[in-house]
């Protein structure tokens, strides 16, 4: 890891060395709101913001894509062409980056998916501190995730300068073209940092859950009546898992575009939370009730892909789940009933 | 490899969904390659009656409240391999239907006075409520692209696609900023979606014109929209707007309750 | 269509018109005796279904009157509304409404000309056939029809019962980009409709000419679409919160469709009749170059020549949308939320000019702010008595000639009108069954599921039998 500082009056240059190298996402506000979009002009990007409705796992796993086009004829298929440029993700905050590496882990286990990793290499992380909450619902402290240097290739801490830049081991080379931008850092803005660290510690000090067992003290209440309770204020409409930085689950379709003469095979974000996600042929419905459905989510969140990945969770408490939820429900209250035994409301 | 041959009717409709198909642009000329339009009298003569086409898929649009519109029904039944309720009119009784809650005659009356009493008009009803029906394009209007995917879907042999997400889902993939958080109240959560939920996105809450999505939760809708302060008879005139004869009675008291 | 031996010439469910309706010509002796536009779609009722509802709700509902006129409906239904409570809309709603009437009259026009009036000088069943015959001119209707709707997209989110249309003003506003974008359409949009000028030079429709009255909206130096005063050829003219004064409508003896007359006579309204009353002073300069390589004026009188007049109205539309839009950004796009509506009593009028003619909503409010009742005058209803009347001017004059073209020449006039039947028939009064025409073969249908449906009475006189309407 190598300290750098970026002044404020070297942004501008970076993120136009940004934007020639990468094709460059960053967060911007729209419809009342914060979205990460690709950047047509730089004026538009919203650093200051407290999150997005959609995480960045969009830019690699769109909600919609093609990954194959055949020729209905000859019955050749090819992938759409691939992108001339990487993408460079700037001002991710750090529960997206612990999303973005659960992700990764996700979709790379082997057999690896061709279209996400394509998408992802090359690829330039650039995660932002959060020195405040972004919002009531965020629980990124209680499941530790809101420090995220480790996720980054660059980690950006604000200072008064502009920002402390941490540079990943490696990074360095291939931000050799923009060193221009870097400064060595000052003793004072080490200290400046450091106080920002330690107010961050303060900030997110609280800790609701015991990390280290939730895993296994959540499939103890697999049959529990807490979770047919609790879907009674579920709609089972999907929000969550869209919303969700690490939930990857897919459809796939053919599409007949081309008036029969082309079809492409699209992938589209499903949800474990929908009615038919666990039918399958025959008309055989794995999880036809709400609360199983539910559950499920929880339970995988929780424990299925901690244990697989050996994470304490898969969650990543970054809390649009519950904000976006029209019956409120956050993982984290499923979480603490499985440890406390008694529903807590966020 | 015979082409399809596709037939659009219409019943008591305002004939917006077999426009969808003409505003189908480019792609209706790749359409017209892909299947034979046999009949589609809003935009073609044909010889013979109007019914009176052997099909393999009908398009019927429109509600069924004449006992013409019922015979014609099962005249194309007869002469159609598969049965398509195209629409809201014809999946769920759509506008239409708003008329059934007080009552043909209260509307006849209320319009015309007693001396309307020959004037021969049923309640609006779903094409599935006089044939079998094989399979169902949501909307009011149905969605283009929706409509696109399935006839060629149809033209290849291939399952008929039916989408079911609630409109929640939809919503959230394009990142509009949610109705309720705005506000404003929205029948998105208990409707099923493949609109792409397209009325949210332009500032407007759904009015559930797809129909209730399989799974909804009913209870949990009301409840949340009352706390928004939207119940009684005020809940009843919204999800009357299209539902009005989708729901059964026992979904109608989950959701709305006694008005 | 058919023959009776006794010289009844049918037309059974014209095709190519929105809507169902029948052409029904008596001939005895080689003499017409009688003319007969029938309606026969199914009533729905909507001045009924609006009772009781929210007024701010209104537009939303009207709009499924008819799928190719939803903007017109929203449009008069959401004036109706803002003219009960008072209401004034936004200089850039307003100039936003514009565009998108303006865009849903010129697909109206385009799929009409193109789709269902074409093919009869191509003489082809439709504009299926077409596709593979002449391959520009369809790919140019549809080149033309997509630029329409995207405009309707853009602006109210779909053509079809669009979204974004409120009363108070627009629940979502386009944004800067997106209207630039429409704007660098313009030059091909205007190549596009040139050549449908030159199309329809190189066509020559039947020149059957009658004097009619004609009313339209009219605003001075405008050519008037959203507003306008009622005016006619014959007399002075009618403040449009008066229309009820000046257009009744009446049940006929021999005939069953209700027709409408002002002050007593029969009348057009439409793209001729707005072409007549606003003449080409108020037209843009490509439009009146069109209007005169049309022959516009000389064809005033020849309701085939409506045709030709929505091709004028496509040309001068395709220039006041791209001037509306320019205004727009030139006046910067306000992310705009509607003006509320206020809670309070009301009764207003909402008129605007459709791509058929001048349509009516008139809506009477409670202190709730629901409404107590409603009235709608639509078009085509306006047209029915004079389609009917030029049928019978008509026919005697092409007797001699063989049926199917005496077929065809009715149908094209009936087309001309460019009748929306679904229109037409929102209410009852338009509605009748022709008892010949029904196959009944099902088990009763009474006592099913609770459904409430009267059964038809037997026919009196064994041949039709047509339930008449009353007026309200």
């Amino acid at each position: 890891m190598v300290d750098r500082v970026l002044p404020k009056e070297q942004v501008s240059a970076f993120l136009d060395y940004l934007r020639r190298r990468y094709r460059l996402w960053a967060p911007v506000a729209q419809g009342g709101g914060f979205v990460f979009a690709e950047i047509d002009h730089p004026e538009s990007i919203r650093l200051d913001y407290p999150t997005t409705m959609l995480p960045p796992k969009a830019a690699f796993l769109p909600p919609n894509e093609i990954l194959l086009s055949i020729d209905m004829e000859s019955l050749e298929s090819a992938p759409p062409p691939a992108e001339d440029k990487p993408i460079a993700l700037l001002g991710v905050h750090p529960c997206d980056l612990h999303g973005l590496m659960r992700l990764d882990m996700a979709m790379r286990e082997e057999p690896s998916d061709a279209s996400y990793v394509s998408a992802r290499r090359g690829a330039l992380i650039i995660g932002l501190a959060c020195v405040h909450r972004c919002r009531p619902e965020a629980f990124c402290d209680s499941m530790e995730t809101f420090r995220g240097a480790a996720g980054a290739d660059l980690y950006l801490t604000p200072i008064e300068d502009g920002f402390w830049v941490e540079v990943r081991d490696g990074a360095e080379e291939s931000l050799a073209d923009a060193a221009d931008c870097f400064r060595p850092p000052s003793d004072r803005q080490k200290r400046e940092k450091d106080d920002i660290n330690r107010q961050i510690d303060l900030e997110f000090s609280g800790r609701r859950l015991s990390l280290e067992t939730l895993a296994d003290d959540l499939e103890k209440t697999y049959t529990s009546s807490y979770w047919a309770k609790l879907a009674d204020r579920c709609f089972s409409c999907g929000a969550c898992t869209a919303v969700c930085p690490t939930c990857v689950c897919f459809d796939v379709r053919d599409d007949l575009a081309g008036g029969c003469k082309t079809a492409d095979r699209c992938r589209s974000w499903d949800s474990c939370l929908l009615k038919d996600f666990a039918a399958v042929a025959g008309n055989e419905n794995f999880r036809p009730k709400r609360h199983q459905r539910l559950r499920h989510r929880m339970m995988r969140q929780g424990s299925y892909l901690a244990k697989r990945f050996n994470l304490p969770a898969f969650c990543v408490g970054c809390g649009r789940c519950p904000a976006m939820c029209l019956g409120k429900i956050s993982p984290l209250e499923a979480f603490e009933f499985s440890q406390k035994g008694r529903t807590v409301h966020v | 490899m015979k082409k399809l041959r596709v037939a659009f009717y219409s019943f008591t409709s305002c004939e917006g969904c077999q426009l969808t198909l003409l505003e189908c642009e480019d792609r209706l000329l790749d359409v017209l390659g892909a299947v034979e339009i046999v009949r589609f009298r809003e935009a073609s003569s044909y010889e013979g009656g109007e019914f009176d086409a052997d099909a393999d898929i009908a398009f019927v649009e429109g509600s069924i409240s004449t006992v013409h519109d019922e015979s014609a029904a099962r005249t194309v039944r007869s002469r159609s391999k598969k049965l398509v309720a195209f629409g809201a009119c014809a999946d769920i009784g759509g506008v239409n239907a708003i008329k059934n809650r007080e009552g043909v005659e209260t509307a006849r009356e209320r319009v015309y006075g007693p001396a309307a009493a020959w004037i021969h008009s049923s309640a609006a009803r779903p094409l599935s409520a006089v044939v079998p029906v094989d399979a169902a394009l949501h909307g009011c209007p149905v969605d283009k692209d929706e409509l696109i995917r399935f006839i060629f879907a149809a033209a290849v042999g291939a399952k008929l696609p039916d989408p079911a997400a609630p409109v929640c889902f939809e919503c959230k993939l394009r990142q509009t900023a949610c109705v309720f958080q705005k506000g404003e109240v929205c029948l998105g959560p208990i409707t099923r979606g493949g609109c792409k939920a397209i009325c949210p996105a332009f500032g407007s809450g759904c009015d559930g014109c797809r129909g209730l999505a399989p799974d909804a939760n009913l209870l949990l809708m009301r409840r949340l929209l009352k706390e928004r302060g939207l119940d009684g008879s005020d809940l009843a005139r919204r999800v009357d707007l299209f539902n009005a004869a989708a729901l059964t009675e026992d979904q109608r008291r989950e959701l709305i309750g006694h008005a | 269509m058919h023959d009776h031996p006794d010289g009844t010439l049918t037309v059974e469910h014209v095709a190519r018109v929105e809507g169902h309706g029948n052409i029904v010509i008596n001939v005895r002796d080689g003499r017409v005796e009688d003319v007969r536009l029938e309606i026969v779609e199914s009533p729905r009722f909507f001045e009924s279904m609006l009772v009781g509802q929210d007024a701010v709700v209104a537009p939303e509902l009207t709009s499924r009157i008819c799928g190719i006129c939803s903007v017109g409906h929203t449009t008069a239904s959401i004036k109706a509304v803002e003219a009960a409570f008072g209401m004034e809309p936004s200089v850039q709603t307003l100039l936003l409404r514009r565009v998108i009437l303006d865009a849903e009259i010129i697909q109206s026009h385009i799929l009409h000309v193109y789709f269902l009036v074409a093919p009869d000088v191509f003489r082809s069943p439709s504009v299926f056939p077409l596709a593979g015959s002449h391959p520009d001119i369809v790919k140019r209707a549809l080149r033309l029809k997509k630029f329409a709707n995207r405009i309707m997209a853009v602006i109210g989110g779909r053509h079809i019962h669009p979204v974004a249309l409120k009363v108070g003003g627009f629940s979502a506003v386009p944004s800067d980009a997106d209207l630039r974008d429409l704007a660098r359409e313009a030059e091909d949009v205007k190549r596009d409709i040139d050549e449908t000028v030159e199309l329809f030079r190189t066509i020559r429709f039947p020149e059957f000419h009658r004097n009619t009255e004609y009313l339209a909206l009219k605003r001075h130096n405008q050519y008037a679409f959203y507003d306008g005063d009622i005016t006619s050829n014959l007399d002075g003219g009618t403040n449009p919160d008066q229309y009820l004064q000046r257009i009744k409508e009446s049940v006929v003896a021999y005939s069953t469709a209700k027709h409408a007359r002002s002050n007593g006579r029969v009348f057009a309204v439409g793209a001729l009749a707005r072409y007549a009353l606003n003449g080409r002073e108020t037209l843009s300069d490509r439009a009146a170059r069109a209007a005169a390589a049309l022959e516009l004026e000389r064809m005033k009188d020849n309701p085939f020549a409506n045709n030709l007049a929505q091709v004028v109205e496509c040309v001068h539309l395709c220039d006041d949308v791209f001037q509306t839009i320019d205004t727009i950004l030139a006046r910067g796009v306000r992310q705009e939320r509607p003006v509320p509506a206020p809670e309070r009593a009301g009764r207003g009028v909402g008129s605007v000019e459709v791509p058929r003619g001048t349509l009516y909503h008139e809506y009477e409010i409670d202190k709730h702010g629901h409404i107590l009742r409603a009235n709608c005058i639509i078009p085509t209803g306006q047209n029915l008595a004079r389609m009917e009347q030029d049928l019978r001017e008509m026919v005697p004059g092409i007797l001699d000639l063989p049926r199917d073209e005496i077929r065809l020449r009715c149908e094209m006039l009936v087309r001309a009108y460019d009748p929306c039947i679904s229109c037409s028939t929102h209410m009852l009064d338009v509605s009748f069954i022709d008892i010949n025409e029904i196959k009944t073969t099902s088990s009763p249908l009474e006592g099913e599921a609770g459904w409430g449906v009267t059964p038809l009475p037997a026919s009196p006189s064994g041949g039709e039998d047509k339930t008449a309407a009353t007026s309200s």
